[in-house]
């Protein structure tokens, strides 16, 4: 590799990710300090230690590294999207070798990771001031799931992304063989990267196993449903807040049994996961008209609502980070509640006229229903999560039979004409 | 449509037991205010399902083989129905995805209705003639061959109503199938195949 070379081609690529930076960093960490801060500040402080303990940990196996290193691949794989036309092209005649290229490309896709190795710094500079036990060799593993996570998804043949993706998991664990392990895998990686010729390699943009997961789950609703929401989605989360910090408070000041805090945390999760998705969908609710033409597109009314349940899904999903930390047993139950409440309420969403928040009191009681009895017994969490499809299926049916230009008329037209 | 019966509500039935096939060519449909004109392409289009009956688009039923059925259907509304959450770029870039087609159609179809300086507008910021390009716009990604209009001319200058009538004229010698609800038979006659009359619920066919 000559430096020049790299040097030449790695500012090209920076900035480029610069601008990818902004856009991507903004959006996750605006996202993850919306759900850190409405957190009670005891969950907040022992989700930071939790975090932090885990990140600097000496042990090999930790969560949080290995989260971080997913988040790291996910992140890259965004990044690595915007960032393929500049892989390709014009440009690809200049006088700079394959491996400089590629490496110039994996630093230019690593550059768009500042925010979580920032965040992975910080945490493990919390760990030591806690008197956590904090190894250097976490940090040592931290430029090499950015590099793994990065060469993971820039274009090369598949063997080198592939190495590339192996070095990621193996550089979290931060242990002295992994990270060995990591730089000679990363290392035959960029050895590999000189043998093929990029005229020939499709710039890779999703797995070819999830292109149709793709189609049948059309990213652009959830886009939209997110700019329905706007801000709003803050709100949702506030519901959470009244059920989770009486929980955290009850377990902090009382010596339960592990039985009774089990069932109190499994209460406390269960009731703030059914309050922020129903939050949500109320939300979603009332801002979101129904777009009547799409209809005529081809996708299905199962699509449509499996972006919605995707959406609460995914809005709801952190409040079970620390339930899974805590106890992953009663996290597993909540989450098949989570799961259960993401595709019935959908169908529940296309359902009413009448009432002041559009979903119905039924389904209010539904849900705390669902919550209650999940707390109190797991196995109906699981047995509702199994019967999820049903459910879906149901939830499909009534967005079909949905008179959507009555729905329109009688929901939306007045709010439409005082808007005008 | 096979015995297709479809109401708003208890009180206003629209349709009880209507059948229609529809050939290739050009259908016009015409009939009076309130006539359910509007009702009986949405039931075509796949945008409201029918309370009883079957609705088949291409061989496929809609509601049963709803991707199918909607592959090969556009739909352009009287009224420009596009969600305000999205840049009009982003409404083609979903069509296209859907319809498995290039993203490079979205800037063609961009430069054939004249709407790249406002790819990036949100509708709320265009024009109902705007929007009703931007509906335009997305019937012709992917060249589908089923088309299903509602007052296609309305809202429309002389400019681009001579380019419906050309893209009609294609689909019609494409051996495509338009049905289109007008007022204006008059301009659209020449191109026509068949004439129906809907009234009282129950559709004629009427003479050329």
């Amino acid at each position: 590799m000559t430096a020049a070379g790299l040097g030449a081609s790695f500012r090209f690529h920076l900035a480029s990710s610069i601008r990818v930076t902004l856009g991507l960093a903004a959006f996750q960490l605006v996202l993850l300090l919306v759900l850190v801060a409405l957190q009670p500040p005891q969950a907040r402080a022992l989700l930071f230690e939790g975090l932090a303990a885990g990140i600097a940990t000496p042990e090999a196996f930790s969560a949080s590294r290995l989260g971080f290193a997913l988040w790291a691949v996910l992140a890259a794989a965004a990044a690595a999207r915007r960032l393929a036309p500049t892989q390709r092209g014009w440009h690809l005649h200049l006088p700079v070798d394959l491996r400089t290229r590629w490496g110039a490309g994996v630093l230019g896709v690593a550059s768009t990771l500042p925010h979580l190795a920032v965040l992975w710094i910080l945490l493990w500079i919390g760990a030591t001031l806690l008197g956590e036990p904090a190894s250097p060799r976490a940090l040592l593993a931290l430029p090499l799931v950015a590099l793994g996570a990065a060469g993971a998804w820039t274009p090369a043949p598949r063997r080198v992304r592939a190495c590339a993706a192996v070095a990621v998991p193996l550089a979290a664990s931060a242990s002295s063989p992994g990270l060995v392990a990591a730089t000679a895998i990363f290392a035959l990686a960029y050895f590999q990267s000189g043998r093929w010729s990029p005229r020939t390699v499709r710039v890779p943009v999703a797995p070819s196993s999830l292109r149709p997961l793709g189609r049948r789950l059309p990213t652009g609703q959830l886009v939209l449903s997110l700019r329905a929401l706007g801000l709003w989605i803050a709100l949702a989360h506030l519901p959470a807040v009244l059920f989770a910090a009486p929980t955290g408070l009850a377990l902090h000041n009382n010596d339960f049994t592990p039985d009774q805090s089990e069932l109190v945390l499994r209460l406390g999760t269960s009731l703030a996961i059914a309050a922020t998705v129903l939050g949500t969908a109320t939300l979603l609710n009332a801002r979101r008209p129904p777009w009547a033409w799409s209809r005529s597109l081809p996708w299905s009314a199962r699509q449509r609502v499996a972006a919605d349940a995707v959406l609460l899904l995914l809005v709801a999903s952190p409040l079970l980070i620390p339930v899974l930390y805590l106890r992953a047993s009663s996290g597993l139950s909540v989450l098949a509640l989570l799961v259960f409440l993401a595709v019935r309420l959908p169908g529940r969403m296309r359902n009413s006229l009448r009432g002041l928040t559009k979903l119905g009191t039924w389904t209010y009681i539904e849900t705390l229903l669902a919550a209650l009895l999940t707390a109190l017994q797991p196995v109906i969490g699981l047995a509702l999560a199994l019967a999820s499809p049903l459910f879906l299926e149901a939830s499909a049916r009534r967005e079909q039979s949905l008179k959507v230009g009555l729905y329109l008329e009688r929901r939306f037209d007045g709010a439409r004409e005082a808007e005008s | 449509m096979e015995s297709v019966a479809f109401a708003w509500d208890d009180r206003s039935r629209i349709f009880s037991d209507l059948n229609l096939e529809v050939a290739s060519g050009v259908t016009l449909l015409s009939g009076e205010n309130g006539a359910g004109k509007s009702t009986l392409l949405k039931l075509a289009a796949g945008v409201e399902k029918p309370d009883a009956g079957t609705v088949f688009v291409n061989g496929s039923d809609l509601w049963r083989r709803e991707v199918r059925a909607r592959s090969d259907l556009a739909f352009v509304p009287q009224e420009p129905d596009v969600t305000p959450f999205a840049t009009v770029r982003e409404v083609l870039r979903l069509v296209c995805r859907l319809r498995s087609q290039p993203m490079e159609q979205v800037d063609e179809v961009l430069a054939e209705t004249d709407l790249e300086a406002e790819a990036e507008l949100s509708v709320r910021e265009l024009s109902r003639g705007q929007r009703r390009r931007v509906l335009l716009a997305a019937a012709w990604v992917g060249t589908p061959r089923t088309v299903i209009l509602d007052e296609p001319l309305d809202a429309m200058d002389e400019h681009w109503r001579g380019r419906i009538h050309g893209w009609l004229e294609a689909l019609r010698e494409a051996g495509g199938l338009a049905l289109v609800a007008t007022h204006e038979a008059g301009s659209l006659g020449e191109l026509a195949d068949r004439f129906l009359v809907l009234r009282n619920g129950e559709l004629r066919l009427d003479s050329p």
